[in-house]
C-alpha cells in the first residue's frame, strides 16, 4: 500500500514559505525605488522570476516528452504534464503582471513586441497541451501528441530569451549575457525572489505529481474492481 | 508613491492565483485520499487474506 508522498511537496513548500517572509522585505525595503518607473519597477521582481519559473516548466516538460518518446513510460508523460500545468500557471502570471506593468510604462497594456509575442505563443502551447490532455480520449494517442507539443514548445524558449537581441523590441533587456545590468541592492533583491519562485515551482510541480499519482491509483483500483 | 495603484494590483494577482491553485490542489488530494481509503477497506473486507 502506498503513502502519502508528502516530503518533497513539504521540504520545497517550507522553503518556499521561509523565502516568502523575507522577499517582501527585500523587495520593498531594501532595494530601492527606481527614478523613472517608480513602485512599478517592484512588479519585475515577481514578473521575472516569474517568466523563469514558466521556462523552467517547459524545459522540465521538454524532457520528460523526450523520454517518453523514446522509453513509452507512463511516469515521463506524468511528469511531463505536471510540469507543463505549473509551467502554465507561472505562465499566466507573466503575461498579466507584463502587462499591469506596461500600462504606466508604455502607456499601453499589450503591444505585439517580438519577446511578448513569443510568450503569448509559449501559454498558447501549454495551454493547447493541457486540452489535450483534457479532451483527448484514446490516452497512448494523447500521450504522444503532447510530448510532440512539449517539445515544440520549449524549443520556442531561448528565442524568448534572445528576442530583445534578435529582433528591435520595447522589452528592457535586464539579463545581458550573464550579467544583470541592476544597481546591488535590486541584484539582491532579484535573485532572492527566483530563488523563492523556483522553490514556490518545486512546491506546486510535487504536489501535483503526487496527486497525479494518487488519481492513476485510484483509477486501477476502480478498475480492479 | 508613483504607480502603487500597478504594483499593488500585481502582487495580489500574483498572491491570489498561486493560493487558489494550491487550494484547489489540497482540496482535489484530499477528495482522492479519501475515495482511496474507503476504497482499499473495501478490497481488505472483500479479501481478508
Amino acid at each position: 500500500m502506498h503513502q502519502k508522498p508528502y516530503i518533497l511537496p513539504l521540504v520545497f513548500g517550507i522553503l518556499a514559505l521561509i523565502c516568502l517572509g523575507i522577499a517582501p522585505y527585500l523587495v520593498f525595503v531594501y532595494a530601492g525605488i527606481e527614478k523613472e518607473m517608480g513602485l512599478a519597477q517592484k512588479i519585475f521582481y515577481y514578473h521575472v522570476p516569474s517568466a523563469f519559473s514558466m521556462f523552467l516548466g517547459s524545459f522540465l516538460c521538454f524532457v520528460f516528452s523526450i523520454f517518453y518518446l523514446w522509453k513509452r513510460d507512463k511516469n515521463c508523460d506524468l511528469w511531463a504534464a505536471c510540469s507543463a500545468e505549473v509551467s502554465l500557471l507561472f505562465g499566466t502570471l507573466v503575461l498579466i503582471t507584463g502587462a499591469i506593468w506596461a500600462k504606466p510604462i508604455w502607456g499601453a497594456w499589450w503591444v505585439w513586441d517580438a519577446q511578448l509575442t513569443l510568450t503569448l505563443i509559449l501559454w498558447l502551447i501549454l495551454a493547447a497541451y493541457h486540452m489535450l490532455r483534457a479532451y483527448l480520449e484514446d490516452p497512448v494517442q494523447s500521450a504522444r501528441f503532447r510530448a510532440v507539443l512539449g517539445i515544440i514548445g520549449f524549443l520556442n524558449v531561448p528565442f524568448i530569451h534572445y528576442a530583445t537581441k534578435l529582433w528591435r523590441t520595447h522589452h528592457p533587456e535586464v539579463v545581458r549575457g550573464e550579467e544583470i545590468s541592476l544597481p546591488p541592492d535590486m541584484k539582491a533583491a532579484f535573485f532572492f525572489c527566483v530563488i523563492t519562485f523556483f522553490a514556490l515551482f518545486f512546491a506546486l510541480l510535487f504536489k501535483r505529481v503526487s496527486l497525479a499519482k494518487a488519481q492513476n491509483e485510484l483509477e486501477s483500483l476502480k478498475a480492479e474492481i | 508613491m508613483q504607480h502603487l495603484e500597478y504594483m499593488t494590483a500585481a502582487y495580489i494577482i500574483i498572491w491570489v492565483a498561486i493560493l487558489l491553485y494550491f487550494l484547489s490542489l489540497s482540496k482535489c488530494e484530499k477528495a482522492i485520499w479519501e475515495e482511496l481509503r474507503e476504497l482499499r477497506a473495501t478490497i481488505t473486507k472483500d479479501n481478508p487474506s
